[in-house]
């Protein structure tokens, strides 16, 4: 099988970068290896979930019982902030972007990202944005309180933090733009010979479609938070009722951005599900072109509909009844991508390994968590729904048990790829049944919290609410430890366990599972043939 | 552009896809700074878009409107909406603020005059920008002022009072909907 | 469900799915719970609310049935269709008709499920004929209502102690949902609310009356109710992040007959 990347062995191209990788620590800092650096990121990202894991079990911690036990309501507000923003910023767009890293080139028979040294800039900035993001909680008055969506006026009460904070969140946006413009230059410029468009595994077209969603929407959060920075310390109004600004303009403008993140967040997850599905049920992807077509439509729709997430500000009754149709309209393609990963199941030959369970797991969950985001879109009901424990569960419904399980599933996938081991499948499983449960435990519960009146963001409640929050939290702890066994797998899985094969999975299609497992540290220097770009073809059947 | 320029150093040997890389980069670059410019033009674009749909109830804001435009024949006396008048004023021990009179019902069509009252509860000299905005919002579409002390900063001498006239008119073809109206003025202390 | 109500078309139309839905939900969990922990929305006290609560049963009821469909479909096939029963996979990835199907039906499920929410989205705009106005205004963290035109106006702040905050003291029925004054409105009469905030974005929310409204600082919102299930205690709390006691500004509404209110206001009114 391995015979495509023998030839990189053979230093015949007189580059002296072609040998492998440069022996000490300061291999990291100085790699533009595409490999290397889709590591990095997918680290930064596992430790990032693990320190805004720890921030949720703060707050899980305070809300175990009624009454204010551990920490101050303050702290409390910081601790939702950050958890928010570590998670997004830091944990799953991080670790996407390593996956875009390790798995585009090997998908598109390219040898590399195509800009390797913004690559490297675009990987360091995280670090030092983190950095400085998190040491904001030992600054005077504490790290940032106004939640993740940082409405003035509110956000303008942040203590000495604040001009810290949103430098950090822009060195956050020029790192995912950065990451942005590499994938969509690798895609269009070093597709090998013959890998036409459509015949683009599914992960690489819904990345190259992330991709232009970040171009749009990071630059607008950039100028959100600049004009916010200038109204605190430059006299600028922009958000300001006394000098002729708008409070709720913020708003808008950052929903223009924060509706297309939420997509940049989950159209990753789609493609990763919908490359491990047919893998494991051994049959091609069902309706790989209304796949395409759904993923493009779902970013239009995300650029047109920010503002159901402010029903309640107040807006006039053609606004509130656009908002809401375009809204539930998403619902059509987001059916669409059930159904076929529903279909490509159907008369299939399903085995379960680790992967698939996950995948399985992220289609049931994920779709519960379209179902309730169908419940908020319709105006009328949203005006109960808005800012309660409702949306929480939501959300974390869509981006836990969507996003991160998702993440789950291509870390066991392509884990033998990497590290050239087979993982453990029974910590694997565990892992999974042990996640699985308690994340339902953990947020299942909360939307009858959230009907039943609970407010988002709150430190402390009635007792009424307590039952719930009590097994809430205990779902939280079990889900937040069991995560540690994915850590236990990984490094079992590095440090050996059986030699995985270059096809690992039975069923698996993609040039990457032509490259020996664990591939050499140059791939596709010579781009594979035709023939074995069409046989892998996602329509090739 | 200095990033396209990395871009080309990528791949030396000035490979082929160094060659098609720059122009792609710098494009998609462009495309950012668009991008970036774009958040600063939703300023004034959400400016135009609430006086065109009335969004956040100030459609009109700080547009004098002489009565020589209006067609004062056009009274809709069939009908009469209330107008309700709202004073906030968050410098509880520097200003006084108040309407002159709580409510006035007025017909479409027709001019009304009303004012508010403000005291500078200081001995120095004080002033402030007024902001106005009406409830529903969309009824900020048919409110027509002709006089408005919102136009000007208003400067106040040490515990002056002031008597603030607005003059104003609902245009006939308020939704039928809306039957009363909420004027709300704000004062906002300018700092000097 | 009160049958007092006098229901309109629109809530006669969803009631149907709100019985399945309660049936469905109430076999899943087991009645006593329901009752005992509040799993659902509540129905309100007023029209707007109870048709609110019928749009979220209405929308509640379709994705049940569609998840009923669509997981049903997925169990059958991880059952069925797995290797280890020796299914062989077959080889199909399209089928026009399908695709086809699968997109206008979920279409026109959205319509018929858009025209009784805008409805009901009309009705909560039409703020006719009301009958008295009171301004709300959010401050950190407290409320302000003023009865307009009427020179009544006062706060509303916690009066849960900090003792029972901090767990020295054991926690009251109305823990955090209690005021030391509460917003007083009469029954059975259309009250229009003027919100506006003094610092922050707030917002107020009281479950029963059906909606929430964000109080803005520097400009007014409008919004609503008309309490037609009798006098009683309504709760709520402030919705919108608001910094560090925005867990402790709740709300309170105290709803009378339109006799026992006029009283009141007069009290007011002498006591100033």
């Amino acid at each position: 099988m391995a015979t495509v990347d023998t030839a990189d062995h053979h230093d015949n191209h007189g580059h002296d970068d072609h040998h492998g990788p440069e022996p000490g620590i300061m291999r990291w800092f100085k790699t533009t290896n595409h490999k290397d650096l889709g590591t990095l990121y997918l680290i930064f990202g596992l430790t990032m979930f693990f320190i805004g894991g720890a921030m949720a079990m703060i707050i899980r911690l305070e809300l175990f019982q009624p009454g204010i036990q551990f920490v101050d309501p303050y702290f409390f507000n910081q601790m939702t902030t950050m958890h928010a923003i570590v998670m997004i910023f830091g944990g799953v767009m991080p670790a996407f972007t390593g996956l875009a890293n390790w798995m585009i080139p090997m998908m598109i028979g390219a040898s590399d990202m195509a800009l390797p040294r913004i690559n490297n800039w675009g990987f360091w900035l995280l670090p030092a944005a983190f950095l400085l993001f998190l040491s904001t909680l030992f600054m005077s008055g504490g790290g940032p309180a106004g939640g993740w969506t940082l409405y003035p006026p509110l956000v303008l009460q942040t203590g000495d933090a604040f001009p810290f904070v949103i430098f950090s969140i822009h060195m956050m946006g020029i790192s995912s733009i950065l990451g942005a413009i590499n994938v969509i230059a690798t895609v269009i410029n070093l597709r090998a010979p013959g890998m036409t468009l459509m015949r683009m595994p599914i992960f690489v077209w819904t990345w190259l479609i992330t991709a232009f969603l970040l171009l749009l929407a990071m630059p607008v959060l950039a100028g959100a938070v600049t004009m916010l920075l200038t109204d605190r310390f430059f006299d600028t109004t922009f958000f300001s009722a006394a000098g002729g600004g708008d409070p709720v303009m913020f708003q808008h403008i950052f929903w223009f951005f924060g509706h297309p993140e939420v997509y940049i967040i989950i159209l990753p997850a789609f493609g990763i599900v919908s490359q491990i599905i047919p893998t494991f049920s051994r049959k091609p992807l069902f309706g790989y072109a209304s796949m395409v077509y759904a993923t493009a439509s779902i970013a239009f729709l995300s650029a047109i509909v920010w503002a159901h997430h402010m029903f309640t500000v107040g807006m006039p009754l053609a606004g509130e009844l656009y908002f809401m149709f375009a809204t539930v309209m998403i619902a059509v393609p987001t059916g669409v991508k059930v159904f076929n990963w529903t279909a490509t199941m159907w008369r299939g030959s399903i085995t379960f390994e680790a992967p698939m369970l996950w995948s399985i797991a992220f289609v049931i969950l994920f779709t519960c968590g379209g179902f309730s985001g169908l419940m908020l879109g319709i105006g009328p009901a949203d005006f109960q729904y808005h800012d309660t424990y409702f949306v929480v569960a939501h959300f974390h419904y869509v981006l836990v048990t969507g996003a991160v399980f998702s993440l789950m599933a291509a870390g066991y996938y392509w884990m033998p790829k990497w590290t050239g081991h087979m993982y453990n499948e029974k910590i694997a499983k565990a892992h999974f049944w042990i996640s699985t449960i308690s994340v339902n435990v953990l947020f299942f519960p909360q939307h009858f919290l959230g009907l039943a009146g609970m407010p988002r963001r709150i430190p402390d409640y009635n007792p009424q609410f307590a039952e719930f929050n009590m097994i809430s939290s205990i779902g939280g702890f079990v889900f937040g430890i069991s995560q540690l066994l994915f850590v236990w797998c990984l490094i079992k899985c590095i440090r050996g366990g059986d030699k995985a094969t270059s096809q690992v999975w039975e069923g698996a299609q993609g040039l990457e599972w032509e490259l020996d497992s664990p591939p050499a540290y140059h791939t596709f220097e010579t781009p594979p043939s035709e023939e074995l770009i069409i046989k892998h073809a996602p329509t090739a059947h | 552009m200095s990033e396209s320029k990395l871009a080309s150093q990528e791949h030396k040997g000035g490979s082929e896809q160094a060659k098609k890389n720059a122009p792609l980069v710098a494009k998609l670059l462009i495309g950012v700074v668009l991008m970036f410019g774009f958040g600063y033009a939703l300023v004034p674009l959400y400016d135009i878009l609430c006086d065109i749909t009335g969004l956040g109830g100030k459609a009109g804001n700080n547009t004098q409107i002489s009565e020589q435009e209006i067609d004062s024949k056009a009274i809709d006396y069939s009908r009469t909406v209330t107008v309700e008048f709202v004073a906030n004023n968050y410098m509880q021990g520097r200003w006084r603020f108040e309407p002159g009179e709580y409510k006035v019902e007025v017909h479409p069509g027709e001019f009304t005059e009303t004012h508010f009252v403000a005291e500078n509860l200081l001995k120095t000299e004080q002033s402030v920008r007024p902001s106005y905005n009406l409830a529903p919002a969309e009824s900020s579409l048919y409110f027509q002022k002709i006089q408005c002390f919102c136009f000007t900063e208003q400067e106040f001498e040490g515990n002056e009072v002031k008597r603030m006239p607005v003059i104003f008119r609902i245009k006939p073809d308020l939704p039928k909907h809306i039957s009363t109206i909420t004027l709300a003025y704000q004062l906002n202390h300018l700092d000097k | 469900m009160k049958g007092t109500v006098n229901k309109t078309s629109v809530t006669k139309y969803m009631t149907m799915f709100s019985r399945c839905t309660i049936a469905a939900i109430a076999t899943l969990v087991g009645s006593a719970a329901t009752a005992e922990y509040g799993l659902n929305m509540t129905e309100g006290v007023t029209d707007i609310s109870k048709q609110v609560y019928g749009l979220h049963m209405m929308v509640l009821g379709i994705c049940i049935i569609a998840s009923i469909v669509v997981y049903g479909v997925i169990v059958y096939s991880l059952v069925k269709h797995r290797k280890s029963k020796g299914a062989v996979a077959a080889q199909f990835h399209e089928s026009t008709t399908v695709e086809i199907l699968w997109t206008a039906v979920p279409l026109i499920v959205l319509v018929l499920m858009a025209i009784p929410a805008t409805k009901t989205l009309i009705a909560m705009e039409d703020s006719r004929n009301s009958e008295m106005t009171v301004k709300i205004t959010g401050y950190q963290w407290k409320w302000h209502y003023d009865y307009q035109g009427e020179g009544v106006d006062f706060f509303s702040t916690l009066s849960t102690p900090a003792a029972q905050i901090y767990n020295r003291e054991e926690k009251g029925e109305h823990y955090l949902l209690e005021v030391d004054k509460p917003l007083v409105i009469p029954v059975d009469t259309k009250v229009r609310f003027v919100l506006t905030a003094a610092d922050v974005i707030h917002s107020w929310w009281v479950p029963d009356l059906g909606w929430k409204k964000d109080a803005i600082p520097g400009m007014v919102n409008d919004s609503w109710t008309e309490i037609i299930d009798g006098p009683g205690i309504y709760r709520g709390q402030c919705a919108e992040l608001c910094g560090r006691d925005h867990g402790f500004m709740p709300i309170v509404v105290r709803a009378l007959s339109k006799e026992d209110y006029k009283a009141w206001l007069e009290e007011q009114k002498n006591s100033i």
